[in-house]
C-alpha cells in the first residue's frame, strides 16, 4: 500500500504539471470567451476613446481605428491578443490611454488592504465563537445572526454602519481611502458576511464531526470538550471549510466592488466597474483575465491544503 | 478483585425502558459476552459502563463498580478519570473508529498524551503498546494513518489504544463484525490472549460462535433483560430459556444433502475475467472463472471481502461484460448478445442485494416499486395491485405494506419486498447477492426459510452468494470458493465441506463457526 | 427495533417550530404584495405627494417619502415584484439549465463529461457577483439583463450538484435494480435519475432565490438594473445613498425588507430540506 519514493516523485511531478495546466487553461479559457463575448458589444470603441460629444472627421476615426489594429480581421486580433496576453501585455485602456496592466496594479494594493483585514476579522470573530459557543440558547442565537449576516446586502449595511458611526457619532470618515480610520468601516462591513459563512460551516463542519465514531473513541480516551475540538474536530471541519475558501474569495471580491463603490474608495472594484459602465473593454477584460488567473491560483492551493488536511486525499493526487 | 460489578442498571430514553434493570460480573482474567440481536440494548450497556450513553438518556443503577471504581453516581468530569484508566472501549470498525486524519501512533498513545505532566518522547510507549498487540513493523505503523492498514491491523490499532491507560475492563462492542473470517479469528485469539494476561473483558456480540471461541460466561440479552446467563458451554449446549433456545436453532448449518438427479444447466459462465482500473493500477476483479448451474439447485459462492463474489453476480447478470470469456443463459448466449436482446429475456434472471433498502428508489412505494416490474412481466394495469397483494402474500407480508415505503419497514420486510419484485418478474434463476448478511440471525432464518419454500414450490434454480460459511453451507447443493477473484476450489456441497482440497478453503472452514453440522 | 422506528415517525409529524411559521407568513404577505399590491397602499408610488420630500415616517408615511416627494413605503410594496420575478426567474432558468446541463454530462462518455466539466470549472471559479457583472457589461444595464446575467451566473453551481447527483444515482441500488428488471435506459433515466437529482437542486434553488434577490439589489444599487424612477428596491437604495445624512429611512426600510424577505426564504428553505430527507 505504501509508494516507493520515486513512484511518489513521480506522481508529484505529474501531479504539478496537471495543476499547472489547469491554471493555464482556466485563464485561456477566460480570455477567449470574454474577448469574443466583448468583442460582440454593439458600440464602436472610438465613441468610447474620444467621448460621444467630440466633433471628429470619420478619417481620424479610421486612423485611430488603424492605430489600435481594430480594422484586423478578428481571429487575428484575437491571435495577437493572445501573443500579448502571454508576454503580460494587457493592453491599453481606451479611455485612459495608459497600460491596462498599470492601471490595475496602481488599484491592486488598497483592495488587497481591503480584503485583508475583513479576512482577518472575519477569521477571529469565527474560530473565537466556534470554540466558546457551548450552550443550547448561545448556539441558536449564534445561528440566528448568523443568517442574518449572510442574508442581509452588504452595501445596505455599509450604508447603516455609515449612517450611525459616521454621521451621527462622527467616529469614522464617511468616505475616502486615506488613512487606517478610512479602512475600518468599509472592512468591518465586508467582514460581517463572510464571518456569518464561515462560523457557520465551522459549526456545522464541528457538529457534523461529532456525530463520527471516532468521536465515541476519543471521548472513552477521557477527553474533555475543549480537548476534543482541539485535537480532533476541527480538523475535520477545517477541512470541510477549506473547500470553502475559494467561494470566499470570490465573495470578497464581489463585495470589494460594491464596499469601494459605497465608501468611495479607491481600488480595483471602482476600476471595473467604470470600465463596465464606460465600455472600456480593454480594461474589462484585462479584469477578467487577472481574475481567472486569480481564482485558478486559489483553487489550486485549496486542493493542495486540502490533501494536506485530508491524508486520504493523498493516496489519489500522489502530492504526499 | 473484579473488573465489572453491575446491580439493578436501568437506561431509559424517552419514557421507555431500553435497558430494564440487568446485573453483570466480570471477574479479573474473565471474558463475559452479552450476546443478542439489534435493539437489546448491548450497546447502551456498553456506553454506559463508561458513561458516555446519548444526553437524553437518563441511567441509573444500585451499583456500578467499573474497574473497582463506584461509578453510579458520577458526573461526567468523575467519568473522564475512569475512561482509558480504569475501563477501555473497543468499538466495531477501526475505519471509522480511529480518527482518519490523524496517525495511528497519535491514536495509540492518546489516553497517555492527556494526561501526562511534562515532556519526554511517548515513541517507545507507542511502539511497546503496538508490540503488545502484536503489531508487524509497529514503529513504521505508527507513523502511518488508519486507511493505510489492513482491516486486522487496524482493529489491533484500536485495542492497542483501549490498553494504553492500562485499564482493569476491556469492553469490546462488536469487535470483529466488520472483518473477514480468517481475519477475525486472529483478533479473538489476541482477545484470549488479553484476557489470559488479567485483563476482564465484556464482549458485547450478535455472533453466537464468536461467543464459543472466545468466552467463559454468557448472557443472553432481549428486550433490554438478561434472560439467561451461565457458564458458555453450558448455555450454548443446554440452554434453559425459549429465546436462548430460539437464537440457537436460528444459526445457519448444513443440512441433508438433496438428491443428485442431474439436470439440464440453466446458467453458465465460462472462463470469464473482469478487470477494473484503480489509482494504484488495474485490478483484477474476476479472473478466468468457470461455473455452471443446474436447474432447480443452488450454487453457493463463498469467499472474503474483495473475492470478486460481487463482480461475478453483476456478470451473470449481464450488468456488466466480461473482458473474455462468455455467459450463456438457458443456452442462448447472453454476455455476448446486444441489450436490446437481452432487455426481453431479463425476465428470466432476477436479483436480490444485500442493501435492500438502497435498491428501491427512495421516492417510491411499494405499490409502485412491484408495479414496475409487473408492468415489465405484461400484467395489466387494472391487476397490478391485486397482483402485488398476491405476491407480498407469497413472501409472508400483509397486504397493508403495500402503501408504504420501504424505509417504514424492518430490514426483514425490505427483503421481503424485494423478493416479492423479483418474482413479480416470473423468474426461473434467482441471483442473491449477500441478501441475508445484514439481518439479524432470527430474521436471517426466517428469510433463508422462505427462500427455501420458494425454491421448492417454484422450482427455482438459485445462485447464493455469501462471506458467511454457514448461511452457504445451509442452502447450496454445490459450492465454489472465491479468493482474490480466482475460483480456488468447486463441487457439491458435501465435497467441499468434509473433503476440502484447498488450502483457504480449509482456512474458511476452520475460522468458521464449529457447529456447521 | 420498533421503538427506533416509532422515534422516527414521530420526528416527522412534529409541527413546524414557531420560526418557520413566522417565516412562511412572511413569504405568504411578500406573495400577495406581488399580486396585488393595491391591497397595501393606495398610494401611486411614482407619484409626487402632498407633504412635501424627504419627510420622515410618520402614520401618513409610514417609511416616509424621499427626494421627489414620493411615498417609500409604496415604492417598497410596487417594488416586490421587481426584486422577486428577478429572483425567482433567475433561479428557475438556472436550476432548469443546470439541470440540463449536469444530468447529460453525467451520462455522457466519459470524453464528452470531462469537456463539459472543465467548462463547468472555469465557470465557477469566478464569484457569481461578478459573472453577472460581466454578463451585463455586454448585454447592457435592465430588468431582463438582471434574470439573464443572474441565471448565467448561478447555472454553473446547478450543473456542478446535477452532475455530481448524477453520478451517485446511477451507482444507486435502485438503477441496478431497474436495469436488471430489464427497464429501458431512456425510462429509467426519466423515471429514476432525473427526479432523485432534482431533490437536492431544488434546495439549492431555495437559497438561491434569496442569493438572487440580494446580487439583484446590488446590481440595481451599481445603476445596472432597471432604471430610475422604477421602485425596485436595489434603485430605491441607490437613491438614497447621498441622503444618508438628511433622510437615512430611505435607505433603512428597503434594505431592512430586503433582509427579511431572504432569511424567511432561507427558513423555509431549510425546513422543507429537513422534511425531504430521510
Amino acid at each position: 500500500m505504501t509508494l516507493t519514493p520515486q513512484h511518489r516523485g513521480r506522481r508529484a511531478a505529474i501531479a504539478v504539471v496537471r495543476a499547472l495546466g489547469g491554471v493555464i487553461i482556466a485563464v485561456w479559457g477566460a480570455a477567449t470567451v470574454g474577448f469574443f463575448a466583448l468583442k460582440a458589444i454593439p458600440g464602436d470603441p472610438v465613441d468610447v476613446m474620444l467621448g460621444v460629444h467630440a466633433q471628429v472627421s470619420e478619417s481620424v476615426k479610421d486612423q485611430i481605428r488603424e492605430d489600435w489594429g481594430l480594422t484586423e480581421p478578428l481571429v487575428v486580433q484575437y491571435l495577437s491578443y493572445l501573443a500579448r496576453l502571454v508576454r503580460g501585455d494587457l493592453g491599453t485602456s481606451y479611455q485612459l490611454r495608459e497600460p491596462v496592466a498599470s492601471v490595475l496594479t496602481a488599484q491592486l494594493p488598497a483592495t488587497l488592504s481591503l480584503a485583508g483585514l475583513a479576512i482577518l476579522i472575519a477569521l477571529v470573530l469565527s474560530l473565537t465563537g466556534a470554540l466558546v459557543i457551548r450552550r443550547p440558547w448561545a448556539r441558536s442565537l449564534a445561528s440566528a445572526a448568523e443568517l442574518v449576516l449572510v442574508s442581509s446586502p452588504t452595501f445596505w449595511v455599509g450604508l447603516m454602519l455609515i449612517t450611525v458611526f459616521s454621521f451621527n457619532l462622527g467616529w469614522f470618515p464617511v468616505a475616502g481611502s486615506g488613512d487606517f480610520r478610512a479602512l475600518v468601516l468599509p472592512a468591518v462591513t465586508l467582514a460581517l458576511p463572510l464571518t456569518g459563512i464561515i462560523s457557520q460551516v465551522l459549526r456545522q463542519g464541528l457538529d457534523a464531526a461529532s456525530g463520527q465514531p471516532f468521536v465515541l473513541t476519543a471521548r472513552a480516551r477521557g477527553l474533555d470538550h475543549t480537548q476534543l475540538i482541539t485535537r480532533h474536530t476541527l480538523r475535520h471541519a477545517a477541512a470541510d471549510s477549506v473547500t470553502l475558501t475559494g467561494y470566499l474569495v470570490g465573495s470578497l471580491v464581489g463585495g470589494a466592488v460594491l464596499i469601494e463603490t459605497v465608501f468611495g474608495r479607491a481600488g480595483i472594484g471602482r476600476v471595473a466597474l467604470r470600465a463596465i459602465i464606460d465600455r472600456d473593454l480593454p480594461v474589462v477584460l484585462g479584469v477578467i483575465v487577472l481574475g481567472a488567473l486569480t481564482f485558478a491560483v486559489i483553487n489550486l492551493l485549496v486542493d493542495l491544503a486540502y490533501t494536506r488536511l485530508d491524508p486520504r486525499q493523498r493516496l489519489i493526487e500522489g502530492t504526499a | 478483585m473484579s473488573a465489572l460489578s453491575v446491580r439493578g442498571l436501568r437506561i431509559r430514553i424517552g419514557g421507555v425502558d431500553v435497558v430494564d434493570g440487568i446485573d453483570l460480573d466480570v471477574a479479573a482474567g474473565e471474558c463475559l459476552a452479552i450476546v443478542g440481536e439489534s435493539g437489546a440494548g448491548k450497546s447502551l450497556t456498553a456506553r454506559a459502563l463508561l458513561g458516555l450513553t446519548p444526553p437524553h438518556a437518563d441511567v441509573a443503577a444500585e451499583s456500578l463498580v467499573v474497574g473497582g471504581v463506584d461509578s453510579a453516581r458520577f458526573t461526567d468530569a468523575q467519568w473522564r478519570g475512569v475512561r482509558g484508566t480504569g475501563v477501555g472501549l473497543v468499538s466495531q470498525d477501526a475505519l471509522v473508529s480511529l480518527d482518519p486524519l490523524r496517525r495511528i501512533g497519535r491514536e495509540v498513545v492518546e489516553p497517555l498524551e492527556i494526561r501526562r505532566r511534562g515532556g519526554g518522547s511517548l515513541d517507545d510507549a507507542v511502539v511497546a503498546l503496538l508490540e503488545r498487540v502484536a503489531m508487524p513493523e509497529p514503529a513504521l505503523r505508527a507513523r502511518q494513518y488508519p486507511h493505510e492498514l489492513s482491516g486486522g491491523l487496524r482493529q489491533r490499532a484500536l485495542i492497542a489504544s483501549a490498553l494504553a491507560g492500562d485499564p482493569r475492563l476491556l469492553v469490546a462492542d462488536e469487535p470483529t463484525t466488520a472483518l473477514d473470517a480468517t481475519v477475525q479469528r486472529r483478533i479473538l485469539s489476541l482477545l484470549g490472549e488479553l484476557t489470559a494476561s488479567g485483563i476482564g473483558l465484556l464482549l458485547i456480540t450478535h455472533d453466537l460462535s464468536v461467543v464459543r471461541s472466545l468466552a467463559d460466561r454468557v448472557a443472553v440479552m432481549r428486550d433490554g433483560r438478561i434472560v439467561e446467563t451461565g457458564a458458555t458451554s453450558r448455555v450454548l449446549d443446554e440452554p434453559q430459556h425459549s429465546y436462548t433456545r430460539e437464537l440457537l436453532a436460528a444459526v445457519p448449518r448444513a443440512r441433508a444433502p438433496r438428491e443428485v438427479m442431474p439436470a439440464p444447466v440453466v446458467l453458465e459462465a465460462t472462463s470469464v475475467t473482469k478487470s477494473y482500473r484503480s489509482p494504484d493500477g488495474t485490478r483484477m476483479a474476476v479472473s478466468a472463472a468457470t461455473i455452471s448451474v443446474q436447474q432447480g439447485k443452488t450454487l453457493g459462492i463463498v469467499g472474503e471481502s474483495g473475492s470478486g463474489k460481487s463482480t461475478l453476480a453483476r456478470l451473470l447478470l449481464a450488468l456488466e461484460k466480461p473482458d473474455s470469456g462468455h455467459v450463456i443463459l438457458e443456452g442462448a448466449q447472453w454476455s455476448e448478445s446486444r441489450e436490446s436482446e437481452r432487455r426481453s429475456r431479463r425476465g428470466a434472471i432476477q436479483l436480490i442485494e444485500q442493501d435492500a433498502l438502497g435498491s428501491f428508489d427512495p421516492r417510491h412505494t411499494v405499490a409502485r416499486a412491484l408495479a414496475e416490474s409487473l408492468a415489465l412481466a405484461g400484467v395489466a394495469r387494472a391487476s397490478r395491485r391485486a397482483r402485488s397483494i398476491e405476491l407480498l402474500a407469497l413472501v409472508g407480508l400483509s397486504a397493508e405494506v403495500v402503501d408504504r415505503r420501504p424505509r417504514e419497514l424492518s430490514g426483514g420486510q425490505r427483503q421481503r419486498v424485494a423478493i416479492a419484485r423479483a418474482l413479480a418478474r416470473g423468474p426461473r434463476i434467482l441471483v442473491c447477492d449477500e441478501p441475508v448478511s445484514a439481518l439479524d440471525v432470527s430474521v436471517q432464518a426466517q428469510v433463508l426459510a422462505l427462500l427455501d419454500g420458494l425454491q421448492r414450490d417454484l422450482g427455482l434454480t438459485m445462485v447464493f452468494i455469501s462471506h458467511d460459511l454457514g448461511v452457504i453451507a445451509q442452502v447450496s447443493d454445490e459450492i465454489a470458493v472465491m479468493k482474490d477473484g480466482v475460483i480456488v476450489e468447486q463441487g457439491t456441497a458435501t465435497d467441499v465441506l468434509t473433503a476440502p482440497q484447498h488450502p483457504f478453503t480449509k482456512e474458511l472452514l476452520g475460522a468458521s463457526a464449529d457447529n456447521l453440522f | 427495533m420498533s421503538t427506533v422506528l416509532s422515534r422516527r415517525a414521530i420526528s416527522l409529524r412534529r409541527p413546524a417550530a414557531p420560526g418557520v411559521i413566522l417565516a412562511a407568513l412572511v413569504l405568504a404577505v411578500l406573495a400577495l404584495a406581488v399580486v396585488a399590491p393595491g391591497l397595501f397602499t393606495p398610494i401611486d408610488p411614482l407619484a409626487a405627494s402632498a407633504s412635501g420630500s424627504l419627510q420622515p415616517p410618520s402614520s401618513a408615511h409610514l417609511f416616509g417619502t424621499d427626494q421627489s416627494g414620493r411615498d417609500v413605503f409604496a415604492r417598497v410594496v410596487y417594488g416586490a415584484r421587481y426584486s422577486l420575478a428577478v429572483g425567482v426567474g433567475a433561479s428557475a432558468i438556472a436550476l432548469l439549465a443546470g439541470l440540463i446541463i449536469g444530468v447529460l454530462s453525467g451520462l455522457a462518455h466519459p470524453a464528452v463529461d470531462s469537456v463539459v466539466n472543465r467548462a463547468v470549472t472555469i465557470a465557477m471559479s469566478f464569484p457569481e457577483f461578478l459573472l453577472a457583472l460581466v454578463v451585463i457589461a455586454i448585454v447592457g444595464p435592465g430588468q431582463l439583463s438582471l434574470v439573464v446575467a443572474l441565471s448565467i451566473a448561478a447555472a454553473p453551481a446547478y450543473a456542478r450538484v446535477a452532475r455530481s447527483q448524477t453520478f451517485v444515482v446511477k451507482r444507486a441500488g435502485y438503477v441496478t435494480s431497474a436495469r436488471s428488471l430489464g427497464v429501458s435506459a431512456p425510462l429509467i433515466v426519466l423515471r429514476h435519475i432525473v427526479p432523485n437529482t432534482l431533490g437536492p437542486l431544488a434546495v439549492m434553488a431555495t437559497i438561491g432565490v434569496g442569493t438572487a434577490i440580494v446580487s439583484a439589489a446590488g446590481l440595481s444599487f451599481l445603476g445596472l438594473g432597471p432604471a430610475a424612477p422604477a421602485p425596485e428596491w436595489g434603485v430605491i437604495l441607490s437613491e438614497g445613498r447621498n441622503l444618508l445624512d438628511r433622510a437615512p429611512w430611505i435607505t433603512l426600510f428597503p434594505g431592512l425588507v430586503i433582509t427579511v424577505t431572504v432569511v424567511s426564504i432561507s427558513v423555509v428553505g431549510r425546513y422543507l430540506q429537513s422534511r425531504s430527507t430521510r
